[in-house]
């Protein structure tokens, strides 16, 4: 069977672009188990407000200086707007919206996750670089959608739990 | 002008078996690009960055 001479050219081309950009990311998916965080949780978006953990959103620092953060993400806002974590240790974002799909990125971090109402969002990161990150919502919510913001602050572990929404401050 | 490969007319002599190179050679560096552009974006911005839930 004759195949045109740029075919066989694109053909052989196209395999190795897929061959390459799956190793890549067979590499770092397994190698460096770096895998899209998996959290499946319900709650009702009608009774997120008055949840209690979802109806009092912030910062909390444990004893073992880990945070937990919990976040409200609502057209066009996310609450708490200054979220302060401490540097260098694990920080759990928790997160859901009682009215629509958000998104919930922290700019220059992998930091990246929708917010979708009926379900709690979830993963666990650690920032070792302090200084103030903004969060913006990457998923259109609205006609607010582009101011949706919040800021995150990190500093050194001392200063976090001293700080208003730091330790049993929620 | 002749279409016939066995004596082609200049202007079909530049050919690759009466293909456009030039046209190859720009597909191909935008392939180039396009490949180390997502490899720079993945393995410079992306893996350095670190993974979640870890």
């Amino acid at each position: 069977m004759h195949v045109d001479l740029y075919e066989k050219i694109w053909m052989y081309a196209a395999g190795a672009i897929i061959v390459v950009f799956l190793a890549s990311m067979g590499y770092t998916t397994l190698g460096r188990a770096m895998q899209p965080p998996s959290h499946v949780e319900t709650i009702d978006p009608a009774a997120v407000r008055t949840d209690e953990e979802f109806g009092s959103p912030g910062v909390t620092i444990h004893e073992d200086g880990s945070a937990t953060v919990v976040i409200q993400a609502f057209m066009f806002a996310f609450l708490p707007l200054e979220i302060r974590v401490p540097q260098g240790r694990d920080v759990t974002f928790r997160m859901t919206s009682p009215d629509v799909i958000h998104g919930f990125q922290i700019v220059q971090t992998n930091g990246n996750t929708m917010v979708v109402p009926g379900y709690v969002s979830q993963f666990t990161t650690r920032f070792d670089t302090p200084g103030e990150y903004l969060i913006v919502c990457n998923e259109y919510c609205g006609v607010g959608h582009h101011v949706m913001s919040a800021t995150l602050i990190v500093e050194d572990p001392s200063e976090t739990a001293e700080a208003p929404g730091g330790e049993g401050d929620r | 002008m002749s279409d016939d490969p066995r004596n082609p007319s200049s202007e079909r002599s530049a050919d690759v078996g009466g293909h456009p190179k030039g046209t190859l050679a720009i597909v191909g560096i935008y392939g180039l690009l396009f490949v180390i552009g997502w490899l720079i974006m993945y393995f410079g911005l992306f893996v350095p960055r670190g993974p979640l839930n870890e």
